[in-house]
């Protein structure tokens, strides 16, 4: 019975998890009208599954090293966690961060169980938390300006045309380091088998469908984005995360698009970036995060 | 395919825009016969500007049909108004013209001495600005736009001599206000050509930025 339980709370989490960052994966084409919305949510659906199903195994043996197994009353109490931080999230209109939260659920959990946690691999992730940003922001500020040197001599419309092609197949792939690292993350602590495989796709497609909404206005607000550097910061960003699911560490797609965004932003001449929206986001991933930590610790050392 | 049209959206909608400029010349055209007759229809004229009315519904409906990014919506319907505001500004300047003729002989010299001129350059800003339209090359691209800026300079300093021709010579007051407005909406075109480039190149530019 909490089996079921289980899998039917994960299907809600990875359910907001998708809807949750359809901004970040597919808020560029639909926000510019490269595609429509359906089409731009259908993209990314299928990154996503693409994802998930091809590179889940990355993250299963990362999160071994904090918790190699998990009863089904302790996988109850980190998935109800989880989700009750991305409700709060969802309606407070910030794109949260699985990975984080749900990282630091874990390692709530696996303090209060006493399992033995190879804390080399906590320092790795949080080496990959810190640095990634960083090296992503100074990425692609040097990208952009190496990119508006190179482009200036091209063909007008064959040069916006191609970005716009290529912002469609980023998209593709933003989702699919999405659906490897974040979703594959969440199908980390559970059982391998195809019940669950099936649930998760499912869940894919119901948040992206009708949970994505609310989210698409935040981004939109840091700063206005044009193609080349949207494809610029996708890319970027997408490499970073995938780099991240081949060491098995979970790293968040909206951290790295976002500190990707201001780089891209400080790549500019003249520049407008509004910087509220940055400050209210990482507020919002650490104090969500040590929250779920708290609480994850609390009701299952109790 | 409808993504595929989104995809080439912009181009879309700025390759179009050289219909107006079609009309342009047409009426363009029609205006120089009238003024070298001294004498004519609005007729014609008037149809070309209707024509070019359909055109800028048209392009409005491409333009919000959802295939233009929407952070350049307006600069693109400030760009199509500026190029409808070229056949209007053309059809008063000819409607102006046929309303009254000077019986000051050197008035009437004036005034086809400087339509002249003033078609002569709508001529050159027709050709540069569907130039624009067409061209895939950025360094061409701003060429293109100064020269349409020099050519707005011309038909500014021929306005002012038409202005002080106009102070200095002994008019009648009807001829004086007939020169004064012929001016004005011969400058008013070559202004719109000009506004219409600078919303080009912005357009463009803020694409590839």
């Amino acid at each position: 019975m909490l089996g079921y339980l289980v899998i039917g709370l994960a299907f809600i989490l990875v359910a907001l998890v998708a809807g949750n960052n359809l901004s970040i994966t597919a808020g560029n084409i639909i926000g510019s009208r490269i595609t429509s919305k359906k089409l731009g949510i259908t993209i990314a659906i299928f990154g996503y599954i693409a994802g998930f199903l091809a590179e889940d195994d990355f993250m299963r043996h990362g999160i071994f090293n904090i918790l190699p197994s998990a009863t089904n009353i302790i996988l109850t109490y980190m998935f109800i966690v989880a989700i009750i931080i991305f409700v709060i999230s969802h309606k407070l209109r910030i794109p949260q961060s699985l990975s984080m939260t749900f990282t630091f659920i874990i390692i709530g959990v696996a303090l209060a169980t006493n399992v033995a946690i190879n804390y080399l691999y906590i320092a790795e992730i949080i080496a990959f938390w810190i640095a990634s940003p960083l090296i992503v922001l100074y990425l692609t500020k040097a990208t952009t300006k190496l990119a508006k040197d190179r482009t200036k001599d091209m063909p007008i419309w064959k040069t916006i045309n191609a970005l716009k092609y290529f912002a469609i197949i980023t998209t593709f792939f933003t989702a699919f380091t999405l659906g490897a690292n974040t979703i594959g993350l969440a199908y980390s602590v559970l059982p391998e088998n195809s019940i669950t495989i099936i649930t998760f796709v499912i869940a894919i497609i119901v948040g992206s469908v009708l949970l994505s909404g609310n989210e698409l206005k935040t981004i939109s607000l840091i700063i206005p984005i044009r193609y080349l550097n949207s494809v610029i910061t996708e890319t970027i960003s997408l490499l970073a995360v995938e780099v991240a699911t081949l060491f098995g560490v979970p790293l968040s797609n909206t951290q790295t698009y976002t500190f990707a965004l201001y780089g891209a932003g400080a790549g500019y001449k003249n520049k407008a970036i509004v910087k509220r929206p940055l400050i209210k986001l990482i507020y919002g991933w650490v104090s969500m995060a040590l929250i779920g930590l708290v609480i994850a610790f609390i009701l299952v050392a109790i | 395919m409808s993504i595929f049209n989104n995809i080439i959206g912009e181009e879309n909608i700025i390759k179009e825009s050289s219909k107006m400029m079609d009309v342009a010349k047409l009426m363009n055209d029609e205006a120089k016969v009238i003024f070298k007759n001294e004498s004519g229809s609005h007729q014609k004229i008037k149809e070309y500007e209707e024509l070019g009315d359909t055109y800028v519904l048209s392009l409005l409906e491409s333009i919000t049909s959802g295939s233009i990014s929407p952070n350049l919506l307006d600069d693109f319907v400030k760009y199509i108004d500026k190029e409808d505001d070229i056949l209007d500004f053309t059809s008063n300047l000819v409607q102006e013209f046929l309303m009254y003729k000077p019986i000051e002989p050197e008035a009437q010299q004036l005034i086809l001495k400087s339509l002249n001129n003033f078609s002569e350059l709508n001529e050159k800003a027709i050709y540069l600005l569907k130039n624009m339209q067409s061209t895939d090359n950025r360094k061409n691209l701003k060429e293109l736009h100064a020269e349409i800026k020099k050519v707005e300079r011309e038909g500014d300093n021929i306005k002012d001599r038409m202005f002080k021709s106009a102070y200095d010579l002994n008019l009648s007051y009807k001829t004086f206000y007939h020169i004064i407005q012929l001016a004005h909406y011969a400058d008013d075109i070559l202004d719109s050509f000009e506004d219409a480039s600078d919303l080009l190149i912005t357009i463009v530019f803020s694409l590839l930025s």
